[in-house]
Order: structure tokens, then sequence, then C-alpha cells
């Protein structure tokens, strides 16, 4: 989703000269990686280069292999050289293939790739590889990463920068590094050049759910402002306002026909009167009719294509998709303006202007003194919910040839409701019962999205094995939903359960399971291989109230104790409540702050314990 | 000067080839205009549906209408060369595939929003002023037909080129404007043009259904009357028409209507289950049985056992048969004329496992991965060398060819490739068959896929290396296995954690037999205990030795011992894989494991596998006491729903079979179980049966459960009999015990 030129340009970067697809182990490591970076004027072309060399010894620990090695480049950045050495003599029957790199949900990017395999020919040989590389954008050189996904013992990064040229390298995550920094004046070529040391970095590591490299790994932030050359000064994005003006330049003169435009808003509203149920219409309409493909080519990796065009293609990326859900509020008379934003996946704020800073485009709409911001590659969120993505992070909002920044309102857990009524009684071994679901915020964008990628002649059976956690012992019968065509509202379902062995009966006595769900009962974290954060896709907010009528003649003699786990990050309560006839059952599981941090995971996994515990006993009626 | 001179030469080829590169785009788009003038025009009625039936409307798409043709043409064409003329035949194929599908949701939407296609390729090649054409175009078009009736072409110059070389292009298109509601009806026509008229085309297989109900499929082949064709109709396909065309072209023509969508129930044979029809064609020289002009109707089993009749008796004439073995047999077993005097069992033993040994491969590449238990054998070869050299040791064999029942029957065959040989050993000895499918088959074992099929054995006639083949061969059958063969028996030692009594420690030992162990030590034996155990069988040294004893090898040696322990460390991870597998969860913490014995050998055929390791959510606290989920023990038993529970195909099992567990559940003290006499239950039927018992002594709680399918088949009309024992499986598995704390 979050698919726009800069996200190819990010991970570019970051995995740029990474080897990956194999063991993480010692057996090969970096030796020795050096990387300069030049910025040099191109007087043919008038543009700043930056060239870039980098020299990295690969060295054979164990026992000998072969490892892939790849470099990016694209539309931006050329490779101009490649050498490799094996055991010090140069290998020129490895012969490096040029091919179209195809990332994963961009459907075109100019994103290439060279790569080879490269043979660390035994224990104790060395290979090497040189690449050089020329971006002839300073706007696209952001960043600069110091680890890779193979232990390093020695690395220096050394940049060049011309008095004429105007950078600021912000050290991001030097934290816990030992990272040495020298700097100096080389009156002859008039520059600075920085020269960054490191000594045993370890190997980068994949983990679902951690946060991205920008809030992880140690690396420079490359900010070029400007280039003063001669009687000539190139101004890139030395303020956020150079930054927007680059932006704009690319949106302001679009083209999009507005004729068609308007005529598509007023067949997709007609008949409808009230303004918001107006902006709900064309929301809902562009999440039905226009599929999110994404094209990453050269600068229309930042360009928006025309609203009329996304919508007689019926496709289009981030941008594109903005660009229609604007021009179709516009024609309808709202104050729609486009927006560029950062996902939560980008550790940096508009702070530091820099293409790499944001990685997605959205709507906003300006109504009756209220922003709202329309996400149309979100599919099925209610207008004025916000993905998680999005929430709370900056937001620059296009004011002719200013800009609003302001954030995304930030969403509490209270969006993302899955409640569960139930009333049950028993009936020998078999719980009956009839259930009441209501998913709200991005439970219901959940819900919705599984529907909706299962064939239709399937999906109501799937959303009952959903509901049934695929228990075969759990027979769902009369069961209906709220119309699953409307994202408006909360997804609500009704439907009566015959729950069979549900009961365990021994003697005089019955077991009662309470829970059937038993949210989060084996998730804990192994300290030993977790290595980042967790961060949740959403904050939860699970309810159940269950009521369960005790069976004629029987009483209850024992219950499992009550959970109450509450802090600043979540709160797991469970509580029964015996009464006359029936006990009350009631749940609720709450993840107010997505971003679980390393050093809580103790704490997580001893309340997950507790919740366990209480999962694992059972209620025992016993007849009087 | 020369620079210059140089400069301009550039100059001008670049030009010519800028030039010459837009004539050639200004070509390709005129062709593609003819082409979809010809395809929009000639689809016929089907094509010009816009409705489909009311039964369809749940459904996620619907297609209309599907067709796909194929044509060939051939010219002799005069080329020169420095060397003197020659005819060339040049050769061109086009292969149109239209379909037209209506879009009900946006799952179909998903999957018919783009095209990948290889736009380009021109491979022609020169070998001084001799071309050798060789081209690839494809052509696409679509067009929406909207709910409303109107329709729009889609613009196929939207594509975008992920391979832009003058001679290699890809392409993917977006399809525009197409939306839940709409009809898609696209074309993708590929024209190649070769000189290669050795090459086979196919063979093509048409399943008749698919992923989406077909209302109407039309399949046809119109070939050049110097082309042949081989074609086959399976499980009740009708078979393909035949006719005449306009220069006494080939016509093959097969048209469907209204074909529901393809049902894949557990325990079937695709293969033999689904109505297909498959196709093969080409020119003289290609490796298919119509000779030009021709059309021939499979199976081909007795064509193709010819042809590898022909082939061994050519690579025994031919001498092309390695008898290096010999040697170091008799070094085995003490010396040639030892060898002589050995049973034939020990020879055909140490033989099988010579080439399983052999195929298994060294370790030079440094490659130790699990990976390699599942590599492929040679087994063409190995069938007849093995044979040869058996012969020489007056070991009376046959090579058999059989298809496995997971492919075509063994009447059916449609290509060399459907026959899998195997030896038959026809000495007094016990080993009765060699088969090659794996490396974990001993000797005389046959693999469940060849049980119960037809083979055929050749009989060879004369004992010397000029040998022949009798022209008929004799019909056998494979045996089939009983379920007490293949036996899968877990003892499971079951403890209540002291510090807490809602997880248990498991000591599970399994050990396998016959057709149950073969997965397991693909999955969990590693490969140099595999190489080393085949190695010490034949008396040749484990890999690190062989390494250690060559001056050259020994530093690889060193490295290659660091990377076994590497990959020894990662055997705790394929037997938690297993575990998980098992219990549908994962071990909460794996204690201990060892393979007790790895089945490798003849003479200890049982793997045999232990494992420590705890386990959660099987215990439940009832207040003072606790429930145990004793039939969770065996594992996850799969309980069918109503959907499944109807079948109307016959079924495949994977083998007869017997699952036997025993769970000695030390009941902690201070605790009574309860509700034992629940767990004894009986189910049994001459297909089938599910047994279990429990009992208690000396505070030990010992369950037993031993689950047996009698047959590898069933016809359908016994899938009652085998669901009363699923079911009975299913509900044992949720059974529970109470521990109850003594008052």
């Amino acid at each position: 989703m979050q698919n726009i030129k800069l996200s190819v340009v990010f991970f570019l970067l970051f995995f740029s000269k990474i080897t990956f697809a194999f063991e993480q182990d010692s057996n090969v490591v970096i030796s020795l990686a050096k990387n300069s970076y030049e910025f040099l004027y191109n007087k043919k072309n008038a543009e700043v280069n930056i060239q870039e060399t980098s020299t990295t010894t690969y060295l054979c620990n164990n026992f000998r292999t072969s490892i892939p090695v790849v470099e990016f480049y694209d539309d931006k950045t050329t490779i101009n050289d490649v050498k490799i050495y094996v055991d010090g003599s140069k290998a020129k029957y490895i012969i490096p293939k040029y091919e179209y790199y195809s990332v994963n949900s961009i459907f075109y990017s100019d994103a290439h790739v060279c790569y080879f395999n490269l043979p660390l020919e035994k224990k104790g040989a060395t290979s090497e590889v040189y690449f050089e590389k020329t971006t002839t954008d300073p706007r696209y050189f952001t960043s600069i990463y110091f680890t890779d996904q193979l232990n390093i013992v020695n690395k220096e990064i050394r940049i060049t920068i011309p008095k004429w040229m105007k950078v600021e390298l912000k050290e991001m995550n030097f934290a816990g590094y030992a990272i040495t920094k020298q700097q100096q004046y080389d009156a002859k070529s008039e520059a600075d050049i920085i020269t960054y040391t490191v000594k045993n970095l370890p190997q980068q590591k994949g983990e679902s759910n951690s946060p991205g490299a920008t809030y992880t790994e140690p690396h420079l932030m490359v900010l070029c402002k400007y280039a003063d050359v001669g009687a000539e000064k190139i101004t890139y994005f030395n303020t956020l306002e150079n930054q927007y003006a680059w932006y704009r330049s690319l949106t302001k003169d679009l083209g999009n026909n507005t004729a068609i435009l308007k005529a598509q808003a007023e067949l997709i509203t007609k008949g409808i009167t009230n303004d918001l149920d107006k902006i709900k219409k064309v929301f809902y309409w562009l999440h039905d009719n226009i599929r999110y493909i994404a094209f990453e080519d050269g600068i229309a990796g930042f360009k928006p294509d025309k609203a009329d065009e996304v919508l007689r293609k019926k496709y289009g990326d981030c941008k594109g998709m903005a660009n229609l859900t604007k021009e179709l509020l516009k024609a309808l008379g709202f104050d729609a303006r486009l927006c560029w934003i950062g996902t939560n996946h980008i550790a940096y704020d508009y702070s530091t202007p820099s293409i790499a800073v944001d990685n997605h485009m959205i709507c906003a709409l300006l109504y009756q003194g209220k922003t709202y911001f329309l996400d149309a590659t979100e599919n099925y969120i209610s207008f004025n919910e916000y993905a998680e993505r999005i929430q709370g992070r900056q937001v620059l909002i296009e004011d002719g040839d200013k800009f609003i920044k302001t954030n995304v309102p930030p969403t509490t857990y209270t969006q993302n409701i899955d409640v569960e009524k139930s009333n049950w009684i028993i009936k020998g071994n078999t719980f009956k019962g009839n259930v009441e679901r209501d998913w709200f915020g991005e439970e219901k964008v959940t819900i919705f999205s599984q529907l909706n990628s299962i064939k239709k002649e399937n999906n109501i059976e799937a959303f009952k094995r959903y509901l049934s956690e695929n228990n075969k012992n759990y027979l769902i019968s009369n069961f209906t939903t709220s119309d699953l065509n409307d994202y408006d509202k909360p997804i609500k379902a009704k439907f009566d359960v015959e729950f069979n062995n549900a009961i365990s009966s021994f003697d005089n006595e019955m077991y009662v399971d309470v829970d059937f769900g038993k949210d989060f009962i084996n998730f804990t974290f192994d300290k030993k291989e977790r290595t980042k954060d967790y961060w949740f896709s959403y904050k939860l907010n699970t309810k159940v109230e269950k009521t369960i009528a005790l069976p004629e003649g029987y009483a209850v003699t024992s219950m499992p104790a009550n959970v109450s786990i509450k802090n600043n990050d979540y709160e797991f309560v469970a509580t029964l409540t015996k009464q006359a006839t029936k006990i009350l059952y009631n749940k609720s599981i709450i993840i107010k702050n997505p971003r679980l941090v390393k050093n809580k995971f103790e704490q997580w996994n001893n309340d997950i314990e507790q919740l366990k515990n209480f999962y694992n006993e059972q209620i025992v009626l016993t007849k009087k | 000067m020369k620079k210059n001179v140089t400069l301009l030469y550039i100059c001008a080829i670049f030009a010519s080839t800028t030039f010459a590169q837009k004539k050639d785009e200004a070509k390709y788009k005129e062709r593609a205009a003819e082409i979809q003038e010809e395809i929009w025009s000639n689809g016929g009625k089907p094509f010009d549906v816009t409705t489909v039936p009311e039964e369809y409307k749940n459904e996620s798409g619907v297609v209309i209408a599907k067709s796909l043709l194929v044509t060939n043409s051939s010219k002799y064409r005069y080329k020169f060369s420095l060397f003197g003329g020659r005819l060339a035949t040049r050769l061109k194929y086009y292969t149109t595939l239209r379909e037209r599908i209506k879009i009900n949701d946006k799952t179909a939407l998903e999957d018919y929003s783009t095209l990948e296609y290889k736009k380009n390729l021109n491979a022609t090649s020169s070998i001084g002023f001799n071309k050798i054409v060789e081209t690839y175009k494809t052509y696409v078009g679509a067009k929406i037909i909207k709910p409303d009736g109107s329709k729009e072409t889609v613009n196929v110059d939207e594509e975008v080129l992920t391979k832009n070389e003058s001679k290699d292009k890809e392409g993917k298109l977006a399809i525009s404007n197409l939306q839940v509601g709409d009809i898609l009806d696209y074309y993708v026509r590929i024209e190649e043009v070769t000189e290669n008229s050795a090459e086979t085309r196919g063979p093509n297989v048409f399943a008749l259904g698919g992923e989406y109900p077909i209302m109407h499929y039309n399949v046809k082949y119109v070939l050049d009357k110097k082309c042949g064709a081989d074609v086959m109709s399976m499980n009740g396909a009708k078979a393909i028409g035949e006719t005449e065309g306009d220069d006494e072209d080939i016509i093959l023509e097969f048209t469907e209507k209204n074909l529901p969508k393809l049902k894949y129930p557990m325990w079937s044979s695709f293969a033999r289950q689904i109505p297909y029809h498959v196709v093969r064609y080409g020119f003289t020289g290609s490796s298919i049985m119509a000779t030009a002009g021709q059309i021939k109707r499979g199976p081909f089993t007795d064509a193709y056992r010819n042809r590898l009749k022909e082939y061994y008796r050519n690579t025994i004439i031919y001498r092309q048969i390695d008898f290096t073995p010999e040697k170091a047999m008799a070094e085995y077993f003490g010396g040639k004329k030892e060898l002589k005097n050995q049973p034939a069992d020990s020879i055909v033993n140490y033989l099988y496992n010579y080439f399983k040994w052999m195929q298994y491969g060294g370790f030079s590449n440094m490659d130790v991965s699990i990976n390699r238990n599942n590599k492929s054998i040679d087994w063409y070869n190995i069938t007849v060398t093995l044979s040869e050299i058996l012969r020489d040791y007056d070991i009376d064999n046959d090579i058999g060819l059989i298809c496995n029942r997971f492919s075509g029957r063994l009447n059916e065959v449609f290509g060399l490739g459907d026959f899998e040989p195997f030896l038959k050993i026809n000495s007094e000895g016990k080993i009765k068959y060699l088969t090659f499918t794996d490396f974990f088959h001993n000797a005389g074992e046959i693999p469940a896929s060849y049980q119960g099929e037809n083979a055929i054995i050749f009989t060879r006639e004369g004992k010397d290396r000029k040998p022949k083949y009798a022209d008929t061969e004799t019909p056998i059958k494979l045996p089939v296995a009983k379920s007490k063969d293949n036996i899968s028996e877990e003892l499971v030692k079951v403890e209540f954690d002291k510090n807490n009594m809602q997880q248990i420690v498991l000591d599970r030992t399994i050990s396998e037999t016959g057709s149950m162990k073969q997965s397991d030590q693909t999955n969990i034996l590693l490969a140099q205990d595999v190489n080393d155990e085949l190695a010490a069988l034949i008396k040749k040294q484990a890999s690190l030795e062989l390494f250690a004893n060559n001056k050259k090898l020994k530093a690889q040696g060193e490295e290659l011992k660091v990377a076994f322990d590497k990959e020894r460390g990662n055997q705790k991870d394929y037997i938690k894989a297993e575990i998980k597998n098992q219990f549908d969860q994962e071990a909460k913490e794996l204690k201990s494991y060892k393979i007790i014995n790895s089945g490798l050998s003849l003479n200890k055929p049982m793997l045999v596998i232990n494992e420590v390791f705890t386990m959660e959510n099987f215990v439940k606290k009832v207040g003072n006491n606790f429930i145990l989920n004793i039939g969770g023990l065996m594992g996850t038993y799969k309980k069918l729903d109503e959907k499944e529970r109807k079948r109307t195909a016959d079924i495949y099992m994977p083998s007869a079979r017997t699952l036997k567990y025993t769970f000695s559940i030390n009941i902690p003290e201070g605790y009574t179980v309860k509700g034992i006499n629940e767990l004894s239950r009986k189910v049994e039927n001459d297909v089938a049966s599910f047994v279990t018992t429990a009992t208690i002594s000396s505070n030990i709680l010992t369950a037993t459960v031993v689950r047996i399918f009698n047959n590898n088949f069933e016809p359908v009309a016994n899938w009652d009999k085998l669901l009363q024992v699923i079911d009975a499986s299913a509900d044992f598995n949720e059974s529970k015990v109470l521990f109850e704390k003594n008052k």
C-alpha cells in the first residue's frame, strides 16, 4: 500500500549491496567494507552527481561456499563498473546479470538489479567485490546504511563533500554501536572529508512485525540542501518549503479532465443530498471500483496520474488514487487536497526534508472547519477512521504554493472493537447458544479484506469457519450478517451455535470451558530469539460478554480466579460472576500501545501466563 | 582520423539499429491489428454470450467461453551458405488462447486484472552466412463488456516492459476499466517461427474443468500435413474429433459445454479420476509416435515399452554398463571367490545399497542440506546396470515397468516418462523387487505407490552381452502390503510437570515400518548420516574419513566437518517440525531427541526415533482437579464437515496401514483417575477399524489405540465404512480423563 516511488528508493538504499537468501551465520563475514561517496559537479549536464564506490571483502570462516551478491540501480542511479576478485584473482568468469527487479506488490517500477554468485573457495579465503555507481540527482541520495545481512568486522564510510555542496548528515540509531567519526578539510579539493569507522557490526535480522529499518539500523540520513556551483545555485531540499515546491511542481498541472470527473462524481452521488453522505459515497465507491496497482517508474514515482486516467483505467497507485479522490470531491464542490505522508514504517518526519520522509499519498478534506483524511488505498476503512499506519503521522497538505503541516488524528483502541455477546445453555455435553458479534474500525477492515479475498461462493462458509476457529464441533446455524457491501457501518453477525463435546462430565460434576477463542494463549516472546520490538498491526479492543445459564440442579463449585492486568500498554481482564441461575463472563483484551518494546517482553510473557492459567482452568458445576 | 571513422561507423550502426527497431515496432503493431481483427471476428456464438445462467450467480467467476487454437505450417526454404546451399524447413506455430469470463467478485477480478507475457524473443542465430531463424512473438488483446452491454477495447499499448532488449522483451499489462460485474474477453496469440523441426510440442493436457465453471470450451489443432499428432482422452473424456482440413491439414478438436468446477477431495488420484485430453505434435524428427500426416491415438504403452527395450538392449550391446561396483563388492565379501559363494540376497542387497550410495552423492560440493534426501534417482540407467551386474553372478532378474498409483495406469501410457522401471529378482532369496523411487526403501520393499499396480516384465533372452528381449512381456501385479506391514507405533510416556500440572512431559518413541517411515526419514535424517550409513553398509569410508584420507581433500574435509556440525544443529528443528505436524502446536520445549535406528539397513528396517518434550494446552484445571485431553496425545485427527462427507469418487489411500499408540500416564501422587471406562471403544468393519482400551495398574494409566485401514484402495461404496472409523478417531481425539485430587 505504501508504494510510491520513495519506498523503492528506500528499499534500494537499504538493501544496497546486501547479500541475501543465505543463512545468517558467521561462516561468511564481511571482513572489510569500504564505501566512498563523493559529490561531483557534472558540468555537461549541469547537475550534481554522487559517485559511489564500494569495496567489500568477504571472508570465509569455516567452510567453502558461495553467496549471492546483489546491487540495485534505477533511473537515477547507474552501475558504472563491477569488479570481482576471488582469492586475489580477477574472476572474469563471473558475469553479473542485470535484470528488472520485481518488488513485491509493485506492478512496475524502474528498480533493476545486478547480481551474481560469489564463490568463497575455502576456509580462510576471501573474495572481493567492487562496485562503482553514480546517482544523478542528490534528491534521491537519502541515506547510507552501516549494517548488512552479514556480520561486518570492519567498515569504513567516507563522504567527500565539496564546499560548494551543502549537505547535512544526520546520525541515526548510533546508540549501542562503536562508530567513530573523523572530519577533515582537504584544502586541495576544497572539500570536507568525513569518515565513519565501525568494528564488529552485527548482521541485520528480519523479524516479523518489527519496526522499519529507519528505527533500528545505524545509518546516516543524507539531507542534500543545495549546491552553489559557480554562478548557479541548485537548491534541493534546503527547507521543507523546497521539498514541497518540488512536489508541487509535479502535481500542480496534472491536466485532470474536470468535466469527466464531475460527471462521474455526480453519477456516484446521484440522489444524495447530504454532504457527508456524498463524501462517504465517493470514498466507498473508490474502494469498490479502483484497484490498487503501483507504478513507480522514474519521475512517475512521484507524480500522480491524472485523475480521469485513474478513473478510466479503474486502477492506480496511491498517488493516482489520492488524486482521483481529491478531484471527485472537488467536482462536488468540496475543498479536497493532496497530501504527502510517511507511514509508520518510517521513523522520520518533515523536520528533515527528504524524499525518504514520506512514502504515501492520501487526500485531505477540509470541511466545516475540520480536516478529514481519505486514504483510498485503505480498502473498507470507514470515513473518518484511520489505519494504524497513518494514525498520528505528520502530513503535508497542499495549499497552493504553500502547504499545511499537520498530523493525521491519533486514534485510540476504541476505534477497533471486536465484541461478542452471547447467551448459552448446557444440554448434556453440548453448549447451545446464540451469539452476536460486531466488528468496528480496523477489525472490520480485516474481516472485509478476508471476505473479499475468498471466492464469493465460499465466503460465508469461510466466515463461519473463522467464527468457529475451524472447530468442526462448533456448529453454526441461522447465520445472518449486516450488509457486507456497506463499508460505512460495523459488521454484525448473529448466529446460533451448537458446540458439541464442549462440556466434560465426570460423576456429579460438569466442567465448562468458558472461553472459546482464548486470544493470545500462546502469544509469548522468546527473548533469546527476538531481538526487535514487536509492533501489532493495529490497536486491539476485544470484548466478550457471555451469559451461561446453570443447568437445573447444578451449582457452581469452582471457577478460575479472575484476571486483571492493566498497564499503559495493554489490559487483560477476565472476570466470572456467579449469580443464582447463571454465570456471567466478561473479558476485555485491549492493546492500547501497539508498539511493544523489547524490554517489556518479560512482563508481557508473565501476564500472558496469567491469562493462560485462566483459560486453562474450567468452571466446575456440581449436582446439588 | 581513425577515431572519427570509427565514430561514424558506430553512428551509422546506431542509426540503422534505431531505424530497424522502429520498423519492427511498426510491423508488430500492424500484425497486432490484423490478429485482433481476426480473433474478434471469428469467435463464434459462444463468444457473443453476455449472460450466465442463474445457477452460476453465486460463483466468483464464470468462464462463458474458452478456446485454444493451435495451427502450424511448414515451408521449405533454400538457404545459401559458404559451403553450398541446403534446404531448410521453416516452421510456423500460431497458438491462440481466448477466454471470456464473467467477473463476479474481487477474487476473480484480481485473478484477471493483469497479464504477463514474453512479448518478443528473437533467438535467431548465424553461423557464417547461414542464419537459423528462431522467433517468438506474443500479441495480446482484451475487451470488456459492461453490464449495460457497452463494449470497450482495452488499450494494450498501456503495457509496461519488464525486459526491453532489442531481441528480448517481456511485458505486463494491467487491464484497464475492469470491474466486478464486467465480462472480460481477452486473447493471447503466440506466433513462433523456427527451423528446429525436431522439436516435440506438448504434451498439452486439457483437464475438463477448472477453477471456475466453464460454459463452453473448445480446443482445436489445425496441423500441417507434414506434422503428426499423438492424442489421448482419459477418464471418461470423449475421444478428440479428427477431420481433414484444407491442404490435407489435420484437424483435432473437442468441444465441451457446462463443465463444473473441479473438486479435489482427499485420498484421490487425480490423473485417474479427472477427465482430460492430452495432445502432442511435431514434424518429422520430433519424438512423437505419429508420422507426418498421421494422428495416433494413445495409450502408447506398447510402443514406449518397445523403445525402452531397445534402449536397454543398446545400452548393453554398446557396453555402457558401469561394472565398477563388482570390484567393490568383491572387496566387501573378501574376494571374488567368496563373492561367488554368497547367497543371492546378500549380493542383491549389497548392490542395491551401493547404487543408493552412489546416487546419494558425495559432499565435494559442500551441499550438506537435508534437501538431498529428496534428490531424484537415475532409475532408467541404474535398472539396467544393476540387472546386468546381477546376471554376472547368476542372479536371474528381469526389468519391469510400472506406473505409480498417482499417475495414469500402465495401459494409459502417453510418454516414456510415465513408466517407472524396477527390477524383479527371480532367485530363491527373499528379495523379490528392487525399486528406485527414493533412498529410503530397503531392498525388497515395494513403494506404496506401486502396490497393487499392474506391471510388465521384460524377458531377456541370451546370457551374453548381445541380448534380445522377448517380443511379449509377462504381465504381473505387484502385491499390496497388508496393514500389518505398514506400521506406525508410538509409545508415549506421559508425566505431569511437578511444578506445573498443566504442562506435560512426553517421552515419545516412534517406530515406523513399510510405507510409514519414508516421510520421516526424508524430513529428519541428516545427509551426513544417510551417506555414512549407506557407506557403512557397503564398507565404504564415511564422508569425513574419505576426505581425511586424501591429502588433497584434507583441508576441505575439515571445512566439511564444520558444515556437518552446523547442519546437525538444525536437526532439532526438523524434529520440532515433526512434533508440530503431529500435534498442530509447537512443543514448549524439546528436551532431547535421538534417532535410535535410521531404518536404512535391510537387517534393521524399522525407523525408531525418541523425542522428549513438554507440551501445554493438554491439561485443564477444574477446581483442585485436572482434565487431560488424552485423545489429543495421538496428534490431531481431522473431523470431516458435511461437504467432505459427501463423496462420489473412489478412494486412493496412501497405503493399507496400522497406527498404534500406547500412552502410559504416570498418575500423580494423591490423584485418582476418572473416566477411563469411556476410553474403551471399538468400531470395526471389513475395511477399517478403530479400537481403544484403557487400564490402570501400579499408578500408571495405560491407554491403547489401534487404527487400521485394511486396503490401499476402496471403492466409493465403502466410504461410509471409512467414515465410521474417521469419525471414531476424531471423537476419541477429544476424549478426556479426570485426575481427581484425593479427598
